[in-house]
């Protein structure tokens, strides 16, 4: 258990005034962005990402991962107070946390959602540092063939357990593919899909992608749903807190189930998203109080809010060990370790381990200081939810033209920015999934990159993607995932389809 | 009268035909092998034609779909929308008003974005602010407009000065001085 040494090192690195301090203000920042309608963790950090590029790696990391974290506790608070999920992956809590709040609990919904969460992510991070290392060690032994393997395994797997129609999530990802073949090619520098247009050229950065996709698209539904806010009181009684904390052990049993779907889903592509309801569906099928579910029960505020944040936080494994991210933040996320000049994926291990093990024990530091500034926060967030929309979605809009213009300093990517809006808002309303977007406009030189290297190997032969054990037992996974939606539902075996993972 | 069926239909097939540009521009990089490997067209050109196929195919589904889907299969798929699963497909997919709504948050936005050449970031948007407040909110013209400004202001603040991120200035801003 080398690791433990590693981790002790990375606390050396991620223990600092400086960072302490730009995980305060990446959480305060994520809470606001879990907060606003329109705004959530993945574009949150899309926004942000433009101005860490002239920041230390571990530095960006940390403050794009404490904004992450950030925005999962800021969604949990407007789902409770206001009914509203400020992130998908909270909606789950609204069922149980609302009514809670409506009977006067609001402290003790607040309190148990944040705590059982922290807990939850600690779980994550903790699966983090046990496994990370040994994944990345194994995958060392990968090549071409088996990193295509991978890749391809992470896209069947959206496809088969993302629990949208799978023929949707299939040309969601394909789109985002495609998209990420635009501009320079970088092996031939032949230019593609351009047309001759000049502003195609840089190609169309997956930056602009989400930030259109969840930011304006997500904007345009809310004004077309005609938000209202209900809010109910947002005070925040102190003792209620420790009588919450008090009570918490009585879950045990619901914590232990939730934090294992958590990270299972989020070291599998499945998200936060899909992760929460999961718990939730099963908390409300096998819990202790299940018949209370729906109507003001803790319980039912525990299993989502522990599996989101652990597979919130597990998602990043994936993404650290293999450069596989396990959701759209960490998609984003991962873009961003590129754009700083990092390799995602095995040989980050052994090459930048301040970089891994910071990042590792910042998580650590990050939870625990979430908890505490996001109950301490209520109030100030609470009241901002009561500026009219008519001033805080007009704000939201001009963040994310900013945004978008900042990714490289270009008013055609704004455009583009536009654009993706009103796709963004046609695919949501359609239940078009866009998490596979962002993965496969990610993923996709690298997938490519793969694709080719290993058929030069092989020459143009398939038959490279089955000629040892790994690949072959990969590739395989990766069918059997893609077939699943029609293997369940030859055996129906599956009741009803899992929640989708749309933006976790 | 749009539907939901419409929208289906419609956004399978325009996919499809992004998938055959995708397949057209492949074309043009060389789609088959190349004496270094496979040519630069040869991933998209594959990727291009999973699109158009599976482009149409959801078009076809969706025409032909005449059942309503189980509830729960869509409340399940989005949960934005919980109560659209208990609406046929020929349902309309845009209430009373929503498109006024929607037009009227994104046509601005629009716009404000066509004008970022000529008026900058700054400028652009501080008007988008202050048509958008006025009209969303019918918040009086010298509150809209000090909140915009405040807004605008701030984030000048931030990037120019404190991040040094310089964002586009336009045609006119350099003309009032503002570099």
């Amino acid at each position: 258990m080398a690791d433990f040494g590693m981790l002790f090192h990375g606390f050396t690195v991620a223990f600092s005034f400086y960072h302490v301090a730009i995980i305060v203000l990446g959480v305060l920042l994520g809470i606001l962005v879990g907060v606003l309608p329109g705004l959530g963790a993945p574009n949150g950090v899309t926004l942000l990402l433009p101005l860490t590029f002239t920041m230390d790696p571990v530095s960006a990391i940390i403050l794009l991962s404490s904004m992450y974290w950030g925005a999962l506790f800021g969604g949990s608070t407007t789902s409770i107070l206001f009914n509203i999920p400020g992130e998908p992956s909270s909606v789950a809590t609204t069922f149980d946390g609302y009514p809670m709040a409506k009977q006067g609990r609001a402290t003790e919904a607040l309190a148990t959602a944040f705590f059982s969460a922290g807990l939850g992510a600690l779980v994550g991070v903790i699966v983090i540092t046990l496994l990370a290392g040994w994944i990345a060690a194994f995958a060392l032994r990968f090549s071409s063939p088996e990193f295509f393997a991978i890749y391809l395994l992470a896209f069947c797997s959206f496809i088969g357990l993302g629990g949208a129609d799978p023929m949707k999530t299939a040309i969601s990802l394909l789109t985002g593919l495609a998209f990420a073949t635009v501009g320079m090619d970088t092996v031939s520098g032949d230019l593609r899909l351009t047309f001759g247009y000049a502003d195609l050229l840089r190609g169309v950065s997956f930056l602009v992608a989400v930030i259109g996709l969840f930011g304006i698209g997500e904007l345009l539904l809310t004004v077309q749903e005609e938000l209202k806010f209900r809010g109910v009181s947002s005070r925040i009684e102190v003792r209620e807190i420790f009588t919450a904390l008090a009570r918490l052990p009585r879950y045990w049993a619901t914590f232990i189930r939730s934090a294992i779907i958590g990270v299972w889903m989020g070291i599998t592509p499945g998200g936060p998203t899909a992760a929460s309801f999961m718990s939730y569906g099963i908390g409300r099928r096998f819990g202790r109080n299940r018949a209370n579910f729906g109507r003001g029960e803790p319980e039912g505020v525990v299993a989502p809010e522990t599996a989101d944040h652990s597979a919130g936080t597990s998602a990043l494994l994936p993404m650290l060990a293999l450069g596989v991210p396990g959701s759209a933040t960490s998609a984003v996320m991962m873009g961003g370790l590129m754009i700083w000049g990092l390799q995602p994926g095995p040989l980050l291990f052994t090459e930048q381990p301040d970089f891994v093990w910071g990042l590792i024990a910042s998580m650590y530091m990050s939870n625990i200081i979430a908890v505490i500034l996001v109950l301490a926060t209520v109030p100030l967030f609470a009241s901002i939810l009561r500026i009219p929309f008519a001033i805080i979605g007009p704000i939201i809009i001009v963040v994310c033209l900013i945004g978008a213009y900042t990714v490289a300093n270009a008013t055609f990517d704004v455009w583009l920015a536009v654009a993706f809006g009103i796709v963004g808002y046609v695919f949501k309303r359609l239940d078009y999934p866009i998490a596979p977007f962002v993965l496969a406009m990610v993923l996709g030189d690298k997938a490519e990159d793969a694709f080719r290297q290993s058929m030069i190997l092989s020459d143009g032969s398939l038959s490279i993607f089955w000629s040892n054990n790994l690949v072959a037992t990969l590739m395989g996974l990766a069918i059997l995932l893609l077939l699943w939606p029609l293997i369940s539902r030859v055996f129906s075996v599956w009741q009803p389809k899992e929640p989708d993972s749309a933006a976790g | 009268m749009l539907t939901r069926r419409h929208m289906e239909v419609g956004t399978g097939l325009a996919l499809a035909l992004l998938g055959a540009v995708v397949l057209y521009g492949s074309t043009e990089n060389g789609i088959g092998w190349t004496d270094v490997g496979p040519a630069a067209g040869y991933f998209p050109f594959r990727i291009g034609l999973l699109i158009v196929v599976l482009g149409v195919a959801i078009a076809i589904r969706y025409a032909l779909a005449g059942r309503m889907r189980r509830p729960a299969d869509v409340a399940a798929a989005d949960p934005s929308h919980p109560t659209e699963g208990f609406a046929a497909f020929d349902s309309r997919f845009l209430e009373d008003g929503a498109l006024g709504r929607i037009a009227s948050v994104f046509l601005p936005t629009a716009v404000a974005a066509a004008l970022i050449p000529w008026l900058g970031l700054y400028l652009a948007s501080v008007l988008f602010l202050i048509f958008s407040m006025m009209t969303l909110g019918k918040l009086p013209l010298w509150k809209a407009g000090l909140i915009s400004v405040g807004t605008m202001v701030a984030f000048y603040a931030i990037f120019e000065i404190w991040f040094q991120v310089p964002l586009e200035k336009g045609v006119v801003l350099p003309l009032l001085g503002i570099n």
